[in-house]
């Protein structure tokens, strides 16, 4: 469905973006995720065809992004949209209905809970009625392609649910979704594709499970002792590192950490609070990503 | 068309629910028109015969270099701009429905002042109907497209309200509006001709056909035209 091949941008000097190539499949969702400033939303506009760039291609069903846009096959809900202050609801789905050439979707209105917020202006709508109201606009022209850029920004816990919600029932009605998040737990809860940005570079790319799962003959062991340990012996196999009241350590043997991590308790007649094998989860992926890790 | 006539229709509707477009279009002038017609008519009986000329150059100046570049801010933000983007809105559109909603809004307050005048305060309505309506649509419409300008070159609240104020209080005191241009220094008239009021005011107050001042004002029009199509050029490349 979309093909970015070598996207490269830069501003002014700055390079941003440095031969980004991946896929999305069609029906998919896909998520780009990365720190602030890595590059996920100069990405996604130039994917939307709302920024130009200096090297490569991107084909969206074998289109241009600007054709896409103008064409009607992507709808597009920014990180930061606007509208003027004094419009209300139903004038800004009327005003984006008469330019994309459709009838009014009251339909839309009523599906995401706007139809009771019709007559308010954008200036007294919430942050999450404002984000639902731009989803509303994005999808407007039932288009095949979706990008949302960091879509639950500033909602709470039952705003983002329903968004997640909207979210899922749409990729069921078959919508292609590219969404910019920071969040992981959204990136893993909802995401088909993953594409890990750092630094303009796309570091891993692959499902969610195949991301953590490269690290699969990693794992981490998770102990905590009573008190505060201090003398950890340097030819110690693993690499310590305090995690609140417990101690992370890194292996790739997990029976031999076990062991050794018996023996030192034993050895220095420490009391054993907990000891746990933990899956590294997307998040710590991430993490060790961003730090310039892997 | 259906676009486009839509976007005018409810870019003019926002501008009169936007209180500060309200307040410089319409309440500021009608007050001004109200208070002071009644002030000049009372002290200088003679003010009756350019009343209207003077109470309209003011309300379309005020509407213009006050209203107009403030409310093309918010429009202008790269935010807006992106979703009007991302829906295929043009730039173009969002100015030029800026200009006529302008228009539109000034004409009604100067019909108002036209019509309202002559009962109030018994003041002579212009003998060259055809001269005066094509100087008021001329110099509204050199006026506004300047105001535009304000607004896209100033681009912050802060520098439009300088700029705004450096060209409107000149027009004011500079135009012949409070009192006849003859009168000024002669540096102070000669730099008056910089300002499209003072054209305007000689054509609206003039019985005959001011072919000159028909002329500057269309060349402010040209000027103002080119320089917006350049901004306009690097809003949308932006």
């Amino acid at each position: 469905m979309i093909k970015v091949n070598h996207l490269k941008k830069r501003y002014g000097k700055e390079i941003v973006l440095k031969d980004l190539s991946f896929e999305v499949r069609k029906g998919d969702i896909f998520s780009l995720l990365g720190p602030n400033g890595a590059g996920k939303t100069t990405t996604l506009e130039c994917m939307e065809g709302l920024r130009n760039f200096d090297g490569g291609e991107i084909l969206i069903d074998g289109l241009r992004p600007k054709e896409a846009l103008k064409k009607g096959l992507t709808g597009v809900q920014l990180q930061s949209s606007s509208l003027p202050a004094a419009i209300t609801v139903k004038d800004a789905m009327k005003l984006f209905c008469t330019w994309k050439k459709i009838e009014y979707r009251g339909d839309l209105m009523e599906g995401l809970g706007l139809e009771e917020l019709s007559n308010k202006k954008y200036k007294t709508l919430s942050t999450g009625q404002k984000r639902r109201l731009h989803l509303a606009l994005a999808l407007s022209h039932s288009p095949e392609v979706l990008f949302l850029d960091e879509p639950t920004a500033g909602l709470d816990v039952e705003a983002r649910a329903n968004l997640h919600k909207e979210i899922r029932r749409l990729k069921e009605e078959g919508t292609t979704i590219v969404l910019a998040s920071h969040d992981m737990a959204e990136v893993e809860a909802l995401s088909d594709q993953v594409g890990m940005i750092v630094k303009g570079e796309l570091r891993q790319l692959g499902s969610p499970g195949e991301i953590v799962g490269n690290i699969e003959k990693e794992e981490w062991l998770e102990v905590c002792w009573r008190g505060t340990i201090e003398d950890f012996p340097e030819e110690f196999l693993f690499q310590w590192e305090k995690n609140k009241e417990a101690y992370r350590c890194r292996t790739f043997d997990k029976i031999n950490g076990i062991r050794e991590i018996l023996d030192f308790t034993e050895s220095r007649s420490y009391e054993l609070l907990d000891l746990k094998i933990v899956k590294p989860s997307l998040e710590e992926r991430f993490l060790e990503l961003s730090k310039g890790g892997i | 068309m259906k676009s486009f006539l839509f976007t005018l229709g409810l870019k003019t509707k926002l501008d009169i629910r936007s209180s500060e477009i309200f307040i410089t279009y319409y309440g500021v002038p009608l007050v001004f028109f109200f208070v002071m017609g009644a002030v000049f008519t009372s002290i200088m009986p003679e003010a009756k015969e350019t009343l209207i000329a003077t109470m309209t150059i003011f309300t379309v100046t005020m509407g213009a270099f006050i209203g107009t570049p403030s409310g093309i801010i918010e429009y202008i933000g790269k935010d807006l701009r992106k979703t009007f983007r991302s829906v295929g809105i043009p730039m173009h559109t969002i100015l030029s429905t800026t200009v006529i909603s302008g228009f539109i809004n000034l004409s009604i307050v100067a019909t108002i002042i036209y019509f309202t005048a002559p009962m109030f305060y018994n003041a002579v309505q212009p003998e060259n109907l055809v001269s005066f309506l094509l100087g008021v649509a001329l110099f509204t419409l050199a006026t506004l497209l300047l105001g535009l300008l304000i607004g896209l070159y100033g681009k912050s609240s802060s520098k439009v309200t300088m700029l705004s104020q450096a060209v409107f209080l000149p027009s004011m005191m500079l135009s012949g509006i409070m009192f006849p241009s003859e009168m000024l220094p002669r540096p102070l008239e000669i730099a008056g001709l910089l300002l499209p009021a003072t054209h305007g005011m000689k054509i609206l107050s003039s019985d005959g056909i001011e072919g000159v001042n028909f002329a500057v004002l269309a060349g402010f029009i040209l000027v103002a035209l080119i320089l917006i199509g350049v901004q306009l050029k690097s809003l949308e490349t932006e």
